[in-house]
């Protein structure tokens, strides 16, 4: 244990006793699509949306990216992807096995350098990017 | 209920850890559940750990060191009650100290908890470059210090001279943490960080 940690488990964020800027945002949407997408097209879309919110980000002047994390649900499967920057590739896990007219989709995009906000509007903007370019519908999913 | 931290820096591979142990360990039948605690509001490591049909319980919206210790205590409390699960594996957020975890999870009296090893995850690919940052390195060696075991993950994507070189940086922070080569995405080495839990 380090020293300064010993018998202080209540503080504040540790990131930020460290002065280190982190943050996160994420939430859940409805995504549908025109027409059927299959698993190759949501993995596609996946990635397009990942490359989006990370490009966005350090053009806005982010340090570097903490991860960005997608979950996308469908009747038939689940598909998983996430980055710690493209450098590194793309992860992804997880099968949908037929075709999906409709899917929900968690996003959690944390970056380092950035505040709340500005991962906020890029993630948001970079959705309703992709949302254009693959042709769907998004709807944001209120927690309950 | 034995309960085993696996806790790392953001994208050090932590969830695809937690799962491949889970399954392991539920494989030679004992019960296993996982906390994760996430830094967002809108828990995306919990989705895919259930996706893999393993017990879950989410602690969103901070960090499980500071502000949500209580959360912590209450969600250890109704595990042992609804599920009794031999092993409880706990992700904390990447921003997390272990050391104040470990001192959160010994102050839950009233369970009978057995502390199992602090496993730290070091990033294979980015974490040499993470450490020679001077404020994220500053951080992640808190982390490290906190650590009975750092996993150098993600070993398939670098040499072995590079895995010697971080060894050497991890055992300068931690001279008394057992140091392993993992890749949580292939298997390797899971078998021996395995055998330090259960």
């Amino acid at each position: 244990m380090a020293d300064g940690d010993k018998g202080k488990p209540f503080h504040e964020a540790p990131h930020e006793e460290e002065g280190l800027s982190i943050s996160g945002y994420g939430s859940t949407f409805v995504l549908r699509f025109s027409r059927p997408f299959s698993l190759d097209e949501i993995k596609v879309l996946a990635a397009d949306l990942i490359k989006s919110i990370e490009g966005t980000l350090m053009r806005s002047g982010a340090k570097g990216i903490g991860h960005i994390k997608i979950h996308i649900r469908g009747r038939s499967g689940y598909l998983r992807a996430d980055t710690i920057g493209s450098k590194y590739g793309i992860y992804m896990d997880g099968t949908i096995s037929e075709l999906e007219e409709s899917l929900q989709m968690t996003i959690n995009t944390i970056a380092l350098g950035s505040s709340k906000e500005d991962v906020h509007r890029v993630t948001m903007g970079s959705l309703e990017d992709t949302a254009k370019r693959f042709n769907f519908m998004v709807d944001e999913v209120k927690p309950q | 209920m034995k309960v085993v931290q696996v806790a790392g820096f953001l994208g050090s591979g932590k969830t695809t850890t937690i799962i491949a142990l889970s399954k392991m360990i539920a494989s030679r039948g004992k019960k296993v559940a996982v906390i994760v605690n996430e830094i967002g509001d809108v828990p995306v490591d919990a989705k895919v750990v259930s996706e893999y049909g393993l017990k879950v319980r989410d602690i969103g919206g901070g960090c499980i060191c500071c502000e949500l210790l209580v959360s912590l205590a209450y969600t250890l409390e109704e595990l042992a009650r609804s599920y009794s699960p031999d092993y409880v594996l706990i992700e904390p957020s990447g921003v997390s100290i272990p050391s104040s975890v470990k001192d959160g999870i010994g102050l839950v009296k009233g369970l009978n908890l057995e502390k199992g090893p602090v496993i730290v995850l070091f990033d294979g690919e980015r974490g040499h470059e993470n450490l020679l940052d001077e404020d994220l390195g500053k951080f992640i060696k808190r982390q490290i210090a906190g650590a009975d075991v750092v996993a150098i993950n993600k070993i398939d994507a670098i040499g072995d001279e590079a895995a010697r070189s971080q060894e050497e940086l991890i055992r300068a922070v931690n001279p008394n943490a057992k140091i392993l080569r993992i890749s949580a995405k292939d298997g390797v080495g899971l078998e021996e960080l395995v055998s330090v839990i259960a």
